[in-house]
């Protein structure tokens, strides 16, 4: 009986829904359209797409960042990056993905999505939803596609607190960071009734909402959590730069998902996406090992790799706005601007950013923001840049992002503590936090 | 510098000699007994690992207060322990 029921409920529900009109034009909000206004060529694409940029965390970046870390630090690194996918993706489908992608004031998305009610699939009627966003693939694609970007956001953050978190402060951080900067952040650039789409800044895959602001957090968690113990009088050798080769390996062939994936089609656009991106990031690390020849003679691994990363990072806002002149340009800033900031800004800031973050992701973001307004190319986007709107969102983010971050970390030092003990820090998190370790 | 510390220091020796080269070592007994913290302070002194000889050393310094360097295993700490991971990563 109460199955029957259970049965009516569903079926009445799925009577209303299909009674209401679906919508022959654009519509602000997401809405119900018939089946077959969904293209199976941009589906299949984003479908791809969103499995490689979670591949960019799980494993890329785990690994990435745990050939960095010393060894008694490499599982506690590599889990931080595997929790926050898990955590990050139930705090999207619960809220975050609402907040950010449905209408609502320019700062902040609604609720109409709470845990993505109202999001559906009527297999037997031809009905589904899609988001007024990304209006020829399923919602849930869309869901699942940004929520990978939501997912490696945060995970970047980790970078620059490695070997020193514990782990509890780590998570709730996460979390709050995530609803609170993260979505209403993507809300402001990519919602198309946030206050920065509304100004005509552009960022196409993700240099401000996902670099600069992961950046600027990264920096604020660097300050506030210390130096860590004997840094700058002791070496802190890598675990295996073989890992980090890996990591940025799957990082470069993910990102393809990133930023060809951010057309939300299969279309000319997302192939001159992915043409950039190759460009600029082979531009950045030939820029970056050039440097390091110049000025260290000799080439480093680390540092081809760092350089393609700073060239993944700038073409990242620029990717669906730039021609190949453009892409070479951004390539050789970013490799430029980041061996810098890895190098003489981390000695001039003097916060411990362990694997910089702020170097990297920060200032490669801004290269790339501020770049694309200058090298927006109108034949590719319909759109031209202006450097200052795209100056005013770049460093509105890292102002936000800088301060709410720190916000949230005093409000956990002064509860439950941000630092692991001294003895925990000498011994390394895997053991003293995991009861884990290499051996 | 507390005994506190020099455990710590002599757990983290007993991890990396196991597991570079399989010697067993007793941490708790390192910190409690001259004799034998002079003999096993020698092993890893000429040990192959530079982690290991750095570990020593602290500990040696910690235990015995400072120490002149031992020419081969100074070379060769310096060798292990690049100068450039001091303060940088890249």
């Amino acid at each position: 009986m109460r199955l029957n029921v259970s049965r009516l409920s569903s079926a009445a529900f799925v009577l209303i829904l299909a009674s209401l009109p679906a919508h022959a034009g654009p519509a602000a909000h997401p809405h119900l359209v018939a089946a077959d206004q969904i293209s199976a060529g941009d589906t299949a694409w984003m479908l791809a797409s969103t499995a490689l940029v979670l591949l960019m965390t799980i494993p890329g970046l785990a690994m990435f960042y745990a050939g960095m870390v010393r060894k008694k630090n490499v599982l506690a690194t590599a889990l931080q990056s595997f929790f926050i996918t898990a955590l990050v993706t139930v705090l999207w489908v619960l809220i975050g993905y609402s907040l950010a992608f449905t209408p609502g004031s320019p700062w902040i998305g609604g609720l109409n999505r709470f845990a993505l009610q109202g999001m559906a699939y009527f297999h037997d009627i031809g009905k589904l939803t899609v988001s007024h966003v990304a209006p020829t693939i399923p919602e849930s694609v869309f869901v699942m596609f940004q929520m990978t970007f939501a997912i490696i956001t945060p995970a970047l953050i980790a970078g620059a607190f490695a070997e020193r978190m514990r782990f509890g402060a780590m998570v709730l951080f996460m979390a709050a960071w995530s609803l609170l900067v993260y979505a209403p952040v993507a809300h402001w650039v990519w919602e198309p009734t946030g206050w920065l789409a509304q100004l005509g800044a552009l960022d196409f895959a993700g240099g401000t909402v996902v670099h600069i602001n992961a950046g600027a957090a990264g920096l604020a968690c660097a300050y506030m959590l210390g130096r860590r113990t004997h840094y700058g009088s002791e070496p802190f050798i890598p675990f295996n730069l073989g890992f980090t080769m890996i990591g940025a390996s799957l990082l470069w062939v993910g990102w393809f998902g990133f930023n060809a994936g951010s057309a939300v089609a299969a279309d000319g656009r997302a192939g001159m996406a992915m043409l950039v991106t190759q460009t600029a990031t082979a531009m950045a690390a030939l820029t970056w090992s050039t440097m390091e020849w110049l000025i260290r003679a000799r080439v480093s691994l680390l540092g081809c790799l760092s350089g393609a990363v700073a060239g993944l990072v700038a073409i990242t806002p620029a990717s669906g706005f730039v021609n190949i002149g453009g892409a070479l340009a951004i390539g050789v800033a970013a490799g430029v601007a980041c061996y810098w900031g890895a190098t003489g800004l981390k000695r001039l800031l003097r916060a411990d950013d362990s694997l910089d973050v702020f170097g990297i992701h920060g200032i490669g973001g801004l290269v790339g923001a501020l770049l694309t307004g200058v090298f927006a190319d109108r034949n590719i986007s319909g759109s031209d840049g202006h450097l200052l709107t795209q100056a005013i969102g770049a460093f509105a983010t890292l102002a936000y992002s800088g301060i709410v971050s720190l916000l949230i970390l005093l409000i956990l030092k002064y509860t439950i503590g941000l630092r692991v003990s001294a003895d925990e820090e000498l011994i390394g998190l895997d053991l003293s936090l995991h009861g884990e370790a290499i051996p | 510098m507390t005994e506190n510390e020099s455990l710590l220091l002599a757990t983290r020796l007993y991890v990396r000699m196991r597991a570079n080269g399989g010697r067993v070592i007793d941490a708790t007994w390192l910190t409690q007994n001259t004799e034998y913290a002079r003999e096993i302070l020698r092993l890893a002194a000429a040990h192959a690992d530079g982690e290991v000889q750095r570990l020593g050393a602290r500990l040696e310094e910690l235990l015995f207060g400072a120490v002149q360097p031992r020419p081969g295993a100074l070379a060769s700490r310096e060798t292990a322990v690049p100068n450039k991971y001091v303060g940088v990563l890249r």
